[in-house]
Protein backbone atom coordinates (compact mmCIF):
# COMPACT_ATOMS: atom_id res chain seq x y z
CA UNK A 1 0.00 0.00 0.00
CA UNK A 2 0.99 3.37 -1.09
CA UNK A 3 1.42 6.40 1.23
CA UNK A 4 -1.32 8.20 -0.91
CA UNK A 5 -3.70 5.30 -0.88
CA UNK A 6 -3.48 5.02 3.34
CA UNK A 7 -3.95 8.99 3.21
CA UNK A 8 -7.42 8.27 0.94
CA UNK A 9 -8.21 4.79 3.28
CA UNK A 10 -8.55 7.37 6.36
CA UNK A 11 -10.02 9.64 4.60
CA UNK A 12 -13.19 8.14 3.11
CA UNK A 13 -13.08 5.61 6.66
CA UNK A 14 -13.47 9.22 8.68
CA UNK A 15 -16.04 10.07 6.64
CA UNK A 16 -17.97 6.46 6.24
CA UNK A 17 -17.99 6.49 10.49
CA UNK A 18 -19.45 10.01 10.70
CA UNK A 19 -22.43 8.91 8.24
CA UNK A 20 -22.76 5.76 9.75
CA UNK A 21 -23.12 7.63 12.85
CA UNK A 22 -25.42 9.45 11.61
CA UNK A 23 -27.58 6.62 9.43
CA UNK A 24 -27.74 4.54 13.52
CA UNK A 25 -28.96 7.86 15.18
CA UNK A 26 -31.48 8.23 12.32
CA UNK A 27 -32.61 4.56 12.53
CA UNK A 28 -32.82 4.88 16.60
CA UNK A 29 -35.06 8.47 15.98
CA UNK A 30 -37.88 6.81 13.40
CA UNK A 31 -38.03 3.52 15.65
CA UNK A 32 -38.37 6.09 18.89
CA UNK A 33 -40.73 8.11 16.60
CA UNK A 34 -42.88 4.67 16.10
CA UNK A 35 -43.09 3.61 19.90
CA UNK A 36 -44.15 7.15 20.46
CA UNK A 37 -47.22 6.49 18.43
CA UNK A 38 -48.45 3.36 19.60
CA UNK A 39 -47.83 4.43 23.63
CA UNK A 40 -50.43 6.78 25.45
CA UNK A 41 -51.36 7.93 28.93
CA UNK A 42 -54.21 8.16 30.53
CA UNK A 43 -54.87 9.20 34.26
CA UNK A 44 -54.68 5.27 35.03
CA UNK A 45 -51.08 5.28 33.70
CA UNK A 46 -49.78 4.01 30.64
CA UNK A 47 -51.74 2.78 27.76
CA UNK A 48 -50.93 0.66 24.48
CA UNK A 49 -52.32 0.80 20.59
CA UNK A 50 -55.12 3.18 19.71
CA UNK A 51 -57.82 1.94 21.79
CA UNK A 52 -60.30 0.81 18.46
CA UNK A 53 -60.48 1.72 15.33
CA UNK A 54 -62.73 4.79 15.66
CA UNK A 55 -60.84 6.26 17.72
CA UNK A 56 -57.99 5.32 16.18
CA UNK A 57 -57.34 8.78 13.48
CA UNK A 58 -58.07 10.75 16.25
CA UNK A 59 -56.29 9.64 18.64
CA UNK A 60 -53.09 9.62 16.30
CA UNK A 61 -53.28 12.83 14.57
CA UNK A 62 -54.65 15.03 17.51
CA UNK A 63 -52.53 13.82 20.34
CA UNK A 64 -49.58 11.11 19.37
CA UNK A 65 -48.48 12.58 16.48
CA UNK A 66 -48.12 16.36 17.43
CA UNK A 67 -46.05 14.88 20.36
CA UNK A 68 -44.02 13.10 19.18
CA UNK A 69 -43.07 15.50 16.03
CA UNK A 70 -42.66 18.04 18.56
CA UNK A 71 -40.19 15.63 20.40
CA UNK A 72 -38.07 14.91 17.77
CA UNK A 73 -37.81 18.66 16.55
CA UNK A 74 -37.24 20.44 19.46
CA UNK A 75 -35.25 17.41 20.42
CA UNK A 76 -33.00 18.07 17.52
CA UNK A 77 -33.10 21.62 17.83
CA UNK A 78 -31.58 21.86 21.04
CA UNK A 79 -29.23 19.04 19.83
CA UNK A 80 -28.26 21.15 16.82
CA UNK A 81 -27.73 24.61 18.64
CA UNK A 82 -26.34 23.09 21.62
CA UNK A 83 -23.29 21.48 19.29
CA UNK A 84 -23.15 24.75 17.34
CA UNK A 85 -22.85 26.49 20.30
CA UNK A 86 -20.27 24.73 21.92
CA UNK A 87 -18.51 25.36 19.05
CA UNK A 88 -18.57 28.92 18.59
CA UNK A 89 -17.72 29.64 22.35
CA UNK A 90 -15.30 26.47 21.83
CA UNK A 91 -16.53 25.13 25.53
CA UNK A 92 -17.82 21.85 26.03
CA UNK A 93 -20.36 23.39 28.81
CA UNK A 94 -22.18 25.38 26.47
CA UNK A 95 -26.04 25.32 25.78
CA UNK A 96 -28.98 26.94 25.25
CA UNK A 97 -30.63 26.73 28.56
CA UNK A 98 -27.40 27.45 30.01
CA UNK A 99 -26.13 30.79 27.88
CA UNK A 100 -29.49 32.27 29.30
CA UNK A 101 -30.92 31.85 25.25
CA UNK A 102 -34.36 29.39 26.86
CA UNK A 103 -34.87 31.44 29.69
CA UNK A 104 -35.08 34.84 27.86
CA UNK A 105 -37.11 32.79 25.63
CA UNK A 106 -39.39 31.88 28.59
CA UNK A 107 -39.25 35.08 29.72
CA UNK A 108 -40.15 36.60 26.31
CA UNK A 109 -43.55 34.02 26.51
CA UNK A 110 -43.97 35.03 29.96
CA UNK A 111 -45.08 38.98 29.03
CA UNK A 112 -47.04 37.40 26.51
CA UNK A 113 -48.95 35.22 28.36
CA UNK A 114 -49.12 38.13 30.91
CA UNK A 115 -50.54 40.79 29.17
CA UNK A 116 -52.98 38.03 27.64
CA UNK A 117 -51.97 38.14 24.24
CA UNK A 118 -51.48 34.73 24.02
CA UNK A 119 -54.93 33.25 22.99
CA UNK A 120 -55.87 36.56 20.80
CA UNK A 121 -53.14 35.93 18.18
CA UNK A 122 -51.19 32.87 18.23
CA UNK A 123 -48.22 33.95 16.20
CA UNK A 124 -47.68 36.77 19.42
CA UNK A 125 -46.19 33.91 22.17
CA UNK A 126 -43.76 32.01 19.31
CA UNK A 127 -43.06 36.47 18.43
CA UNK A 128 -41.99 36.91 22.25
CA UNK A 129 -40.20 33.87 22.73
CA UNK A 130 -37.67 34.59 20.20
CA UNK A 131 -37.64 38.08 21.02
CA UNK A 132 -36.58 37.13 24.13
CA UNK A 133 -34.03 34.31 23.14
CA UNK A 134 -32.37 37.08 20.72
CA UNK A 135 -32.27 39.98 23.34
CA UNK A 136 -30.52 36.94 25.53
CA UNK A 137 -27.80 35.71 23.18
CA UNK A 138 -27.16 39.50 22.01
CA UNK A 139 -26.42 39.77 26.00
CA UNK A 140 -24.24 37.15 26.45
CA UNK A 141 -22.14 38.15 23.06
CA UNK A 142 -22.08 41.56 24.05
CA UNK A 143 -20.55 40.44 28.00
CA UNK A 144 -18.47 37.35 26.99
CA UNK A 145 -19.15 36.10 23.52
CA UNK A 146 -15.74 37.58 21.73
CA UNK A 147 -13.12 36.47 23.82
CA UNK A 148 -14.70 33.05 24.54
CA UNK A 149 -13.15 32.39 27.26
CA UNK A 150 -14.66 29.31 29.58
CA UNK A 151 -15.13 31.46 32.77
CA UNK A 152 -16.31 34.42 31.31
CA UNK A 153 -19.47 32.83 28.84
CA UNK A 154 -20.61 30.78 31.82
CA UNK A 155 -20.89 33.34 34.24
CA UNK A 156 -22.62 35.57 31.75
CA UNK A 157 -24.54 32.98 31.27
CA UNK A 158 -25.30 32.76 34.57
CA UNK A 159 -26.26 36.75 35.06
CA UNK A 160 -28.24 36.38 32.45
CA UNK A 161 -30.38 33.06 32.94
CA UNK A 162 -30.52 34.74 36.79
CA UNK A 163 -32.11 38.25 35.18
CA UNK A 164 -34.21 36.49 32.94
CA UNK A 165 -35.76 34.14 35.52
CA UNK A 166 -36.05 37.37 38.03
CA UNK A 167 -38.14 39.18 35.55
CA UNK A 168 -40.34 36.36 35.10
CA UNK A 169 -40.94 36.45 38.83
CA UNK A 170 -41.95 39.83 38.78
CA UNK A 171 -44.58 39.01 35.98
CA UNK A 172 -45.36 36.10 38.26
CA UNK A 173 -45.41 38.40 41.11
CA UNK A 174 -47.86 41.16 38.99
CA UNK A 175 -49.78 38.46 37.72
CA UNK A 176 -53.74 39.30 36.95
CA UNK A 177 -55.02 36.39 38.55
CA UNK A 178 -53.41 33.10 40.77
CA UNK A 179 -54.72 31.24 37.62
CA UNK A 180 -53.01 32.73 35.22
CA UNK A 181 -49.99 32.50 37.19
CA UNK A 182 -50.27 29.15 37.85
CA UNK A 183 -50.44 28.79 33.97
CA UNK A 184 -47.28 31.01 33.12
CA UNK A 185 -45.41 28.19 35.79
CA UNK A 186 -47.27 24.71 34.17
CA UNK A 187 -46.12 25.86 30.77
CA UNK A 188 -42.55 27.01 31.45
CA UNK A 189 -42.13 23.63 33.15
CA UNK A 190 -41.73 22.27 29.33
CA UNK A 191 -43.67 19.74 28.20
CA UNK A 192 -45.05 17.90 25.25
CA UNK A 193 -48.51 16.64 26.43
CA UNK A 194 -51.54 18.65 24.72
CA UNK A 195 -49.92 20.35 21.78
CA UNK A 196 -51.69 20.19 18.54
CA UNK A 197 -50.53 19.90 14.86
CA UNK A 198 -51.25 24.25 15.20
CA UNK A 199 -48.05 23.93 17.55
CA UNK A 200 -46.08 22.07 14.85
CA UNK A 201 -46.76 24.38 12.03
CA UNK A 202 -46.05 27.18 14.52
CA UNK A 203 -42.76 26.28 15.45
CA UNK A 204 -41.30 24.92 12.48
CA UNK A 205 -41.26 27.90 10.27
CA UNK A 206 -38.93 29.87 12.71
CA UNK A 207 -36.96 26.39 13.30
CA UNK A 208 -36.45 25.64 9.80
CA UNK A 209 -34.67 28.97 8.99
CA UNK A 210 -32.31 28.63 12.32
CA UNK A 211 -31.56 25.54 11.45
CA UNK A 212 -30.14 26.63 7.72
CA UNK A 213 -28.41 29.83 9.63
CA UNK A 214 -26.69 27.34 12.05
CA UNK A 215 -25.60 24.74 9.00
CA UNK A 216 -24.13 27.68 7.24
CA UNK A 217 -21.84 28.38 9.95
CA UNK A 218 -20.54 24.74 9.79
CA UNK A 219 -17.06 25.71 8.06
CA UNK A 220 -16.36 28.65 10.18
CA UNK A 221 -17.31 26.41 13.32
CA UNK A 222 -14.14 24.27 12.60
CA UNK A 223 -12.26 27.17 11.51
CA UNK A 224 -13.11 28.50 14.86
CA UNK A 225 -10.67 25.65 16.11
CA UNK A 226 -7.85 27.45 15.21
CA UNK A 227 -8.66 30.56 17.61
CA UNK A 228 -10.24 34.01 15.58
CA UNK A 229 -7.19 35.32 14.07
CA UNK A 230 -6.00 31.86 12.01
CA UNK A 231 -10.09 31.22 11.23
CA UNK A 232 -10.03 35.00 9.54
CA UNK A 233 -6.69 34.06 7.91
CA UNK A 234 -8.72 31.10 6.31
CA UNK A 235 -11.55 33.19 4.65
CA UNK A 236 -14.05 32.98 7.46
CA UNK A 237 -14.82 35.80 9.46
CA UNK A 238 -15.52 34.84 12.90
CA UNK A 239 -18.03 37.55 13.31
CA UNK A 240 -20.26 36.53 10.32
CA UNK A 241 -19.99 32.97 12.55
CA UNK A 242 -20.93 34.45 15.46
CA UNK A 243 -24.19 35.89 14.35
CA UNK A 244 -24.93 32.65 12.29
CA UNK A 245 -24.91 30.91 15.33
CA UNK A 246 -26.55 33.36 17.55
CA UNK A 247 -29.24 34.00 14.91
CA UNK A 248 -29.81 30.69 14.10
CA UNK A 249 -30.27 29.39 18.02
CA UNK A 250 -32.22 32.32 18.72
CA UNK A 251 -34.74 31.71 15.72
CA UNK A 252 -34.77 27.75 16.47
CA UNK A 253 -34.59 27.95 20.05
CA UNK A 254 -37.16 30.58 20.43
CA UNK A 255 -39.50 28.41 18.64
CA UNK A 256 -39.16 25.34 20.52
CA UNK A 257 -39.43 27.15 23.66
CA UNK A 258 -42.32 28.93 22.56
CA UNK A 259 -44.59 25.81 21.98
CA UNK A 260 -42.99 23.21 24.34
CA UNK A 261 -41.42 25.62 27.46
CA UNK A 262 -38.12 25.31 28.76
CA UNK A 263 -36.50 22.03 28.13
CA UNK A 264 -33.26 21.87 29.53
CA UNK A 265 -29.77 19.69 29.05
CA UNK A 266 -30.21 17.92 26.20
CA UNK A 267 -28.41 20.52 23.92
CA UNK A 268 -25.46 20.19 26.55
CA UNK A 269 -25.64 16.18 27.18
CA UNK A 270 -25.92 15.24 23.77
CA UNK A 271 -23.16 16.90 21.75
CA UNK A 272 -20.85 15.93 24.33
CA UNK A 273 -21.79 12.29 24.44
CA UNK A 274 -20.68 12.36 20.44
CA UNK A 275 -18.49 14.75 20.17
CA UNK A 276 -15.51 11.93 20.52
CA UNK A 277 -17.23 9.74 17.67
CA UNK A 278 -16.57 12.08 15.27
CA UNK A 279 -13.17 13.23 15.69
CA UNK A 280 -14.16 16.16 17.66
CA UNK A 281 -14.94 18.41 14.58
CA UNK A 282 -17.48 20.93 15.11
CA UNK A 283 -19.13 20.65 11.96
CA UNK A 284 -19.39 16.79 11.49
CA UNK A 285 -20.76 16.94 15.29
CA UNK A 286 -23.85 19.12 13.95
CA UNK A 287 -25.91 16.37 11.98
CA UNK A 288 -25.31 13.56 14.69
CA UNK A 289 -26.20 15.91 17.28
CA UNK A 290 -29.60 17.02 15.70
CA UNK A 291 -30.11 13.38 15.32
CA UNK A 292 -29.03 12.16 18.88
CA UNK A 293 -31.24 15.41 20.47
CA UNK A 294 -34.30 13.83 18.61
CA UNK A 295 -33.66 10.35 19.61
CA UNK A 296 -32.99 11.68 23.37
CA UNK A 297 -36.03 13.99 23.96
CA UNK A 298 -38.52 11.65 22.06
CA UNK A 299 -37.06 8.55 24.78
CA UNK A 300 -37.58 10.76 27.56
CA UNK A 301 -40.89 11.37 26.57
CA UNK A 302 -41.79 8.00 26.08
CA UNK A 303 -40.61 7.18 29.73
CA UNK A 304 -42.96 9.70 30.69
CA UNK A 305 -45.78 8.07 29.62
CA UNK A 306 -44.59 4.49 31.01
CA UNK A 307 -44.16 6.30 34.49
CA UNK A 308 -46.85 4.86 37.07
CA UNK A 309 -50.67 6.07 37.43
CA UNK A 310 -50.39 9.75 39.24
CA UNK A 311 -49.39 12.83 37.59
CA UNK A 312 -47.81 13.20 34.19
CA UNK A 313 -43.83 14.42 34.95
CA UNK A 314 -43.14 17.53 32.56
CA UNK A 315 -40.27 17.18 30.17
CA UNK A 316 -38.61 19.82 31.16
CA UNK A 317 -38.55 18.72 34.86
CA UNK A 318 -37.21 14.95 33.49
CA UNK A 319 -34.59 16.59 31.20
CA UNK A 320 -33.50 18.74 34.29
CA UNK A 321 -33.35 15.64 36.82
CA UNK A 322 -30.70 13.81 34.42
CA UNK A 323 -28.88 16.74 33.08
CA UNK A 324 -27.99 18.64 36.16
CA UNK A 325 -26.11 15.31 37.85
CA UNK A 326 -24.58 15.40 34.19
CA UNK A 327 -23.52 19.01 34.02
CA UNK A 328 -21.85 18.49 37.48
CA UNK A 329 -20.53 15.32 36.18
CA UNK A 330 -18.71 17.21 33.86
CA UNK A 331 -17.52 20.38 35.64
CA UNK A 332 -15.85 17.99 37.95
CA UNK A 333 -13.58 15.89 35.88
CA UNK A 334 -13.45 18.90 33.18
CA UNK A 335 -10.75 17.95 31.12
CA UNK A 336 -7.83 20.79 30.31
CA UNK A 337 -7.90 20.09 26.73
CA UNK A 338 -10.95 21.01 26.03
CA UNK A 339 -10.20 24.94 27.41
CA UNK A 340 -6.35 24.97 26.05
CA UNK B 1 4.31 38.61 -8.14
CA UNK B 2 4.99 41.07 -5.12
CA UNK B 3 3.40 41.46 -2.16
CA UNK B 4 3.43 45.31 -1.82
CA UNK B 5 2.76 47.64 1.29
CA UNK B 6 2.35 51.16 0.85
CA UNK B 7 2.46 53.43 3.85
CA UNK B 8 1.01 50.71 6.13
CA UNK B 9 1.00 51.88 9.46
CA UNK B 10 -1.03 50.72 12.64
CA UNK B 11 -2.03 52.53 15.51
CA UNK B 12 -3.73 51.17 18.89
CA UNK B 13 -5.36 54.21 20.31
CA UNK B 14 -2.57 56.67 20.72
CA UNK B 15 0.78 54.52 20.73
CA UNK B 16 2.10 54.22 17.58
CA UNK B 17 2.63 50.16 17.23
CA UNK B 18 3.75 50.88 13.24
CA UNK B 19 5.16 53.87 11.42
CA UNK B 20 3.81 53.69 7.96
CA UNK B 21 6.45 51.44 6.01
CA UNK B 22 6.72 50.98 2.03
CA UNK B 23 8.01 47.42 1.03
CA UNK B 24 7.29 45.64 -2.01
CA UNK B 25 8.30 41.80 -0.92
CA UNK B 26 8.42 39.39 -4.37
CA UNK B 27 8.10 35.68 -5.01
CA UNK B 28 10.79 33.46 -4.25
CA UNK B 29 12.13 35.23 -1.02
CA UNK B 30 12.39 34.14 2.45
CA UNK B 31 12.28 37.66 4.49
CA UNK B 32 13.07 37.81 8.51
CA UNK B 33 11.35 40.16 10.01
CA UNK B 34 13.84 40.85 13.14
CA UNK B 35 14.28 43.31 15.71
CA UNK B 36 14.13 43.58 19.57
CA UNK B 37 10.44 42.94 21.52
CA UNK B 38 7.87 45.69 20.67
CA UNK B 39 9.67 47.01 17.83
CA UNK B 40 6.74 46.10 15.17
CA UNK B 41 6.91 42.73 13.50
CA UNK B 42 3.92 41.52 14.69
CA UNK B 43 2.28 44.24 13.84
CA UNK B 44 3.57 44.14 10.76
CA UNK B 45 3.27 40.85 9.94
CA UNK B 46 -0.53 40.61 10.61
CA UNK B 47 -1.35 43.85 8.87
CA UNK B 48 0.26 42.10 5.64
CA UNK B 49 -2.13 39.60 6.51
CA UNK B 50 -5.12 41.81 6.52
CA UNK B 51 -6.06 40.81 9.94
CA UNK B 52 -4.86 44.09 11.45
CA UNK B 53 -6.76 47.45 10.94
CA UNK B 54 -4.23 49.80 9.55
CA UNK B 55 -3.28 52.83 7.42
CA UNK B 56 -2.06 52.38 3.80
CA UNK B 57 -2.59 49.28 1.64
CA UNK B 58 -1.18 46.17 0.64
CA UNK B 59 -1.59 44.86 -2.80
CA UNK B 60 -0.52 41.07 -4.38
CA UNK B 61 0.25 42.05 -8.03
CA UNK B 62 -1.27 45.23 -8.30
CA UNK B 63 -4.98 44.21 -6.20
CA UNK B 64 -5.61 45.85 -3.21
CA UNK B 65 -6.08 42.82 -0.63
CA UNK B 66 -9.39 44.39 0.33
CA UNK B 67 -10.74 44.07 -3.09
CA UNK B 68 -10.07 40.35 -2.98
CA UNK B 69 -12.98 37.84 -1.90
CA UNK B 70 -12.38 36.68 1.23
CA UNK B 71 -11.91 33.13 -0.03
CA UNK B 72 -9.56 34.18 -2.42
CA UNK B 73 -7.18 36.02 -0.23
CA UNK B 74 -7.75 33.07 1.72
CA UNK B 75 -5.91 30.86 -0.87
CA UNK B 76 -3.35 33.55 -1.46
CA UNK B 77 -2.05 34.39 2.04
CA UNK B 78 -1.35 31.70 4.63
CA UNK B 79 -0.71 32.86 8.30
CA UNK B 80 0.38 31.71 11.36
CA UNK B 81 0.12 33.22 14.26
CA UNK B 82 2.74 33.39 17.30
CA UNK B 83 0.32 31.67 19.99
CA UNK B 84 -2.09 30.07 17.97
CA UNK B 85 -5.45 28.61 20.06
CA UNK B 86 -6.19 25.07 19.75
CA UNK B 87 -9.89 24.21 21.34
CA UNK B 88 -10.81 20.68 20.27
CA UNK B 89 -8.33 17.91 20.50
CA UNK B 90 -8.98 16.34 16.63
CA UNK B 91 -6.16 14.48 15.46
CA UNK B 92 -2.62 16.18 13.95
CA UNK B 93 -4.19 14.95 10.39
CA UNK B 94 -7.46 16.66 10.84
CA UNK B 95 -6.16 19.48 12.32
CA UNK B 96 -3.44 20.06 9.39
CA UNK B 97 -7.16 19.54 7.07
CA UNK B 98 -8.19 22.65 8.75
CA UNK B 99 -5.77 24.39 6.02
CA UNK B 100 -7.67 22.95 3.41
CA UNK B 101 -10.95 24.94 4.00
CA UNK B 102 -10.35 27.85 1.80
CA UNK B 103 -10.41 25.03 -1.33
CA UNK B 104 -13.36 23.45 -0.46
CA UNK B 105 -16.88 23.72 -1.27
CA UNK B 106 -19.31 24.19 1.42
CA UNK B 107 -20.05 20.36 2.66
CA UNK B 108 -17.84 18.52 0.05
CA UNK B 109 -15.55 16.37 0.98
CA UNK B 110 -12.14 16.54 1.15
CA UNK B 111 -10.59 16.27 -2.94
CA UNK B 112 -7.56 14.15 -3.66
CA UNK B 113 -5.57 17.34 -3.66
CA UNK B 114 -6.79 18.37 -0.17
CA UNK B 115 -5.61 14.97 0.96
CA UNK B 116 -2.32 15.55 -1.07
CA UNK B 117 -1.40 18.22 0.67
CA UNK B 118 -2.27 17.60 4.03
CA UNK B 119 -0.07 14.66 3.78
CA UNK B 120 3.05 16.81 1.83
CA UNK B 121 2.37 19.34 4.81
CA UNK B 122 2.74 16.50 7.66
CA UNK B 123 5.85 15.18 5.91
CA UNK B 124 7.29 18.74 5.44
CA UNK B 125 7.36 19.50 9.44
CA UNK B 126 8.37 15.74 10.26
CA UNK B 127 4.80 14.89 11.83
CA UNK B 128 3.49 12.24 9.72
CA UNK B 129 4.74 9.76 12.65
CA UNK B 130 2.05 11.06 14.73
CA UNK B 131 -0.71 11.88 11.81
CA UNK B 132 -3.28 9.76 13.98
CA UNK B 133 -2.61 10.96 17.50
CA UNK B 134 -4.67 13.31 19.01
CA UNK B 135 -3.26 17.12 19.15
CA UNK B 136 -3.50 17.29 23.15
CA UNK B 137 -1.42 14.18 23.37
CA UNK B 138 1.94 16.18 21.89
CA UNK B 139 4.52 17.83 23.24
CA UNK B 140 4.84 21.66 22.90
CA UNK B 141 7.34 21.49 20.19
CA UNK B 142 5.68 18.93 18.33
CA UNK B 143 1.83 20.87 18.39
CA UNK B 144 4.20 24.17 16.94
CA UNK B 145 5.35 21.77 13.66
CA UNK B 146 1.27 20.60 13.68
CA UNK B 147 0.29 24.00 13.71
CA UNK B 148 3.15 24.43 11.07
CA UNK B 149 1.89 21.87 8.90
CA UNK B 150 -1.82 23.05 9.25
CA UNK B 151 -0.27 26.74 7.63
CA UNK B 152 1.74 24.99 4.99
CA UNK B 153 -1.34 23.01 3.96
CA UNK B 154 -2.84 26.03 2.64
CA UNK B 155 -0.25 25.87 -0.54
CA UNK B 156 -0.46 29.21 -0.57
CA UNK B 157 1.87 31.03 -2.58
CA UNK B 158 2.20 33.61 0.38
CA UNK B 159 3.14 32.49 3.43
CA UNK B 160 3.65 34.61 6.93
CA UNK B 161 4.70 32.46 10.35
CA UNK B 162 4.88 34.49 13.44
CA UNK B 163 8.10 32.84 15.41
CA UNK B 164 7.59 29.50 13.79
CA UNK B 165 10.81 28.14 15.89
CA UNK B 166 10.71 29.29 19.10
CA UNK B 167 8.85 26.46 20.83
CA UNK B 168 11.96 23.77 19.21
CA UNK B 169 14.98 21.60 19.70
CA UNK B 170 17.71 22.51 17.85
CA UNK B 171 17.05 19.85 14.79
CA UNK B 172 14.16 21.05 14.22
CA UNK B 173 14.73 24.22 14.18
CA UNK B 174 16.86 23.62 11.64
CA UNK B 175 14.80 21.53 10.06
CA UNK B 176 11.65 23.52 10.04
CA UNK B 177 14.01 26.43 8.62
CA UNK B 178 15.15 24.62 5.45
CA UNK B 179 11.42 23.72 5.01
CA UNK B 180 10.55 27.30 4.28
CA UNK B 181 13.57 28.47 2.70
CA UNK B 182 12.81 25.12 0.47
CA UNK B 183 8.75 26.21 -0.37
CA UNK B 184 10.28 29.99 -0.90
CA UNK B 185 12.91 28.52 -3.16
CA UNK B 186 9.61 26.75 -5.08
CA UNK B 187 8.14 29.80 -5.83
CA UNK B 188 6.35 31.24 -2.41
CA UNK B 189 6.82 34.34 -0.57
CA UNK B 190 7.54 33.37 3.06
CA UNK B 191 7.83 36.24 5.67
CA UNK B 192 8.89 35.11 9.16
CA UNK B 193 9.57 37.00 12.13
CA UNK B 194 12.50 35.14 13.75
CA UNK B 195 14.91 35.89 17.31
CA UNK B 196 17.75 33.42 16.19
CA UNK B 197 20.21 35.42 14.50
CA UNK B 198 22.53 32.71 13.09
CA UNK B 199 19.28 31.06 11.39
CA UNK B 200 18.35 34.54 10.00
CA UNK B 201 22.00 34.87 8.22
CA UNK B 202 22.06 31.30 7.05
CA UNK B 203 18.20 30.79 5.59
CA UNK B 204 17.04 34.20 4.92
CA UNK B 205 17.52 35.86 1.82
CA UNK B 206 16.33 39.31 3.07
CA UNK B 207 15.90 41.23 6.63
CA UNK B 208 13.81 43.61 7.19
CA UNK B 209 15.48 44.94 10.86
CA UNK B 210 12.74 46.85 13.09
CA UNK B 211 13.00 48.82 16.19
CA UNK B 212 11.18 51.10 18.26
CA UNK B 213 7.79 50.76 15.25
CA UNK B 214 9.96 51.45 12.07
CA UNK B 215 11.53 49.45 9.83
CA UNK B 216 15.54 50.70 10.45
CA UNK B 217 17.07 48.35 7.88
CA UNK B 218 15.67 46.38 4.82
CA UNK B 219 18.93 44.57 3.23
CA UNK B 220 20.67 41.08 2.84
CA UNK B 221 20.75 39.64 6.20
CA UNK B 222 24.74 39.93 6.17
CA UNK B 223 24.67 43.27 5.46
CA UNK B 224 21.47 44.12 8.03
CA UNK B 225 22.64 41.85 10.47
CA UNK B 226 25.94 43.69 11.53
CA UNK B 227 27.91 44.18 14.71
CA UNK B 228 27.25 47.96 14.95
CA UNK B 229 23.24 47.70 13.72
CA UNK B 230 23.08 44.72 16.79
CA UNK B 231 24.37 46.75 19.31
CA UNK B 232 21.97 50.07 18.34
CA UNK B 233 19.01 48.11 18.37
CA UNK B 234 19.08 45.03 20.30
CA UNK B 235 21.32 46.75 22.93
CA UNK B 236 24.06 43.38 22.35
CA UNK B 237 27.49 43.61 21.94
CA UNK B 238 27.52 39.88 19.10
CA UNK B 239 30.03 37.49 18.83
CA UNK B 240 30.42 37.51 15.21
CA UNK B 241 32.23 34.97 13.30
CA UNK B 242 31.80 32.36 10.38
CA UNK B 243 31.75 28.68 9.90
CA UNK B 244 31.98 26.61 6.86
CA UNK B 245 31.78 30.03 4.69
CA UNK B 246 28.49 31.24 6.63
CA UNK B 247 27.37 33.51 8.99
CA UNK B 248 27.63 32.99 12.91
CA UNK B 249 26.11 35.67 15.15
CA UNK B 250 25.50 34.88 19.22
CA UNK B 251 24.53 37.73 21.53
CA UNK B 252 27.26 38.06 23.80
CA UNK B 253 26.91 41.16 25.96
CA UNK B 254 24.63 43.12 27.43
CA UNK B 255 25.30 46.91 27.12
CA UNK B 256 24.34 49.61 29.11
CA UNK B 257 20.09 50.06 28.78
CA UNK B 258 19.03 53.33 26.95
Amino acid sequence: MTAGSQVAAHGTREARGGWRLSGALGVLAIAAAGASLVIGRTSGGPTFGFGGPDLAPIVLTEIRLPRTLLALLVGGTLGLCGAALQGLLRNPLAEPGLLGASSGAAFGAVIVFYFGLAGADSLALPAGAVAGSLVALAALYGLAGRRGDFLTVVLAGIAINAFAAALTSLALNFAPSPYAALEILFWMLGSLADRSLVHVALALPLMVPGWLLVIAAARGLDALTLGEDTAASLGLDPRRTQWLVIGGTALAVGGAVAVTGVVGFVGLVVPHLLRGRVGQHPSRLLLPSFLGGAVLTAVADIAIRLMPPGPELKLGVVTALLGAPFFLHLIVRARPAGGA
Amino acid sequence: MTLAARDVGVTYGSRIALQPVTVELARGELVALVGPNGAGKTSLLRALAGLLPHSGTVAWSGDPLDSLAARARARLIAYLPQTPSLHWPMTARDLVGLGRLPHRAFGAAPSEDDRSATAWALEQTETTAFAERSVDRLSSGERARVLLARALAVRAPVLLVDEPIAALDPYHQLQVMSTLRGYAADGALVVAVLHDLSLVARFSTRVLLLDGGTVVDDDRPERALNARALERHYRVEPFVTTHEGEPLIVPWRRLTPR
